[in-house]
């Protein structure tokens, strides 16, 4: 299993990202929804970032970097968020120990609503304009299997 | 439909008691007045501490025998779907509001204490009925919230997401007018004005039309009645904004366009007709409602959003 915030894990973000979504997901929700998300898709391009606010001693980085060319991931890095922020479009942040119940399976939709997750830049209107892409993101990410690190940082 | 002085009186003056017998549609359409004859927010003050009710006076015994008797699982979970929308919003706009506070008019934050005082009043109204008419449990207002999770379109998080991240850019800069705009416009006119306002009818009509869930008709109609005070003030602060900066309206238009793209999209059915209602109905009371919200503040729409409004799937939630 690959490391959070490794390399090899978002190389697996990156194609279940651009895999997504698996039969089964697919069948939960109506075609107006799937037929939804490939209407945003063309708007999205330019990259999104991910970062963990705390992130534990010995990861890669703290922060993955999505590149989007019309709604495909292009790119998918691990670094710092010094380096990722200026070029990014949008820029999520949470804590490490809300990464955590993300991977854990607390719902996507929540961590937006309950702001888990905060937009760090980018403007908002235009973040949320392709909303349900975004969300469908999340459950790609927390689908992937991903070892974590046990010291959640003081 | 304009009213007439004595509908105006009955919906103004009633006690709690009395909204259980006021018919809802006449609460529906004491919301709306022309633009001139927007209350000042200090009356809208007053109102509020003429009509505010307690919700401890409610008693839920007769709904929760309506709710096992005279119901059934078709239209008890139609009505879950719809109401647990209301049940989430609530608690959405009553946590949401704090950071409109700083940067508004002086006399409108002397109304803003009662409509967050409401919004609170409002989430209780509903974890009650959701404790003790459809059985959850649970230690916090949270607790119950999270057990009627999985009744809410996942569509939800559209407009509520928009406004949890609306509230973070104005706690970081509240006296940002664009931004204020935004905000008002996501949650006066769109949440408040027309979500909730459409969607209210359909569960008090149901209850009005099939003489079920007493105290869940008296308190919602209380709640409506509420709505429209929070509306009539947004109104005005919208009126206000825009009579200092016309061109603050292309805020009002970007947020509408990005409210009604993500209002395209919905991820499951919803079956209105156990409470005799139809998706139709639904999006024409949509479309109505916000024609009257941007009439009270003089804005027009452009073609391409009244197109994009033609479109949209109802979210069935409001606060
Ligand atoms: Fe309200
Ligand atoms: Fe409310």
């Amino acid at each position: 299993m690959a490391a959070f915030m490794s390399t090899q894990w978002a190389q697996q973000v990156k194609a279940q990202a651009n895999s997504w979504p698996d039969a089964e997901r697919r069948a939960s929700k109506l075609v107006d929804f799937w037929d939804w998300i490939d209407m945003v898709k063309p708007f999205v391009t330019g990259r999104l970032s991910l970062s963990v606010r705390d992130m534990p001693d010995g990861a890669e980085g703290d922060t993955l970097c999505l590149e989007f060319e019309a709604g495909v991931v292009t790119d998918a890095t691990v670094c710092r968020r010094a380096a990722a922020e200026a070029g990014s479009a949008f820029l999520l942040a949470g804590s490490y120990q809300d990464w955590m119940s993300m991977l854990d399976g607390y719902d996507v939709g929540k961590m937006v609503m309950y702001r888990k997750l905060m937009l760090e830049k980018g403007d908002t209107l235009a973040f949320f304009t392709p909303a349900f892409f975004w969300t469908e993101l999340l459950a790609a990410i927390q689908s992937v299997p991903a070892e974590t690190f046990d010291a959640v940082p003081a | 439909m304009t009213m007439t002085d004595d509908r105006i009186d009955t919906v103004e003056m009633t006690d709690l008691a009395g909204l259980g017998h006021t018919d809802i549609d006449d609460v529906l359409d004491y919301v709306h007045v022309p633009t001139a004859k927007l209350p000042g927010y200090l009356d809208l003050y007053d109102r509020y501490l003429r009509q505010r009710w307690n919700v401890n006076d409610l008693d839920f015994t007769q709904d929760r025998a309506d709710w096992a008797d005279k119901m059934n699982d078709d239209s008890r979970n139609s009505f879950l779907s719809i109401a647990s929308g209301f049940h989430h919003g609530e608690r959405q706009v009553e946590a949401e509001l704090a950071p409109l506070f700083f940067g508004i008019p002086e006399d409108y934050k002397v109304f803003l204490t009662s409509h967050l005082e409401d919004e609170a009043r409002h989430t209780v109204f509903f974890d009650r009925f959701y404790r003790d008419v459809v059985g959850l449990e649970g230690d916090g207002i949270m607790d119950v919230l999270d057990g009627s999770w999985g009744y809410i379109q996942e569509t939800f998080v559209g407009p509520f997401g928009l406004l949890a991240y609306l509230t973070d850019d104005l706690r970081r800069d509240p006296y940002n007018k664009h931004l204020q705009m935004k905000y008002a416009t996501t949650y006066m006119i769109w949440i408040e004005g027309v979500l909730a306002l459409s969607v209210m009818k359909i569960t008090l009509n149901y209850a009005r039309d099939f003489k079920v869930l007493p105290a869940y008709y008296t308190g919602f109609t209380a709640t409506c009645r509420d709505e429209a005070r929070h509306v009539q003030g947004g109104m005005r602060f919208v009126r206000q904004l825009l009579d200092e900066d016309p061109s603050y309206v292309t805020d009002i238009h970007d947020t509408l366009r990005t409210l009604l793209t993500m209002g395209a999209a919905r991820s499951g059915y919803v079956y209105y007709e156990p409470l005799g209602w139809s998706e139709e109905r639904v999006q024409a009371l949509f479309m109505d409602q916000l024609h009257k919200k941007l009439a009270m503040v003089g804005v027009s729409l452009p073609a391409d959003l009244e197109e994009m409004l033609s479109m949209v799937r109802p979210t069935l939630a409001g606060g």
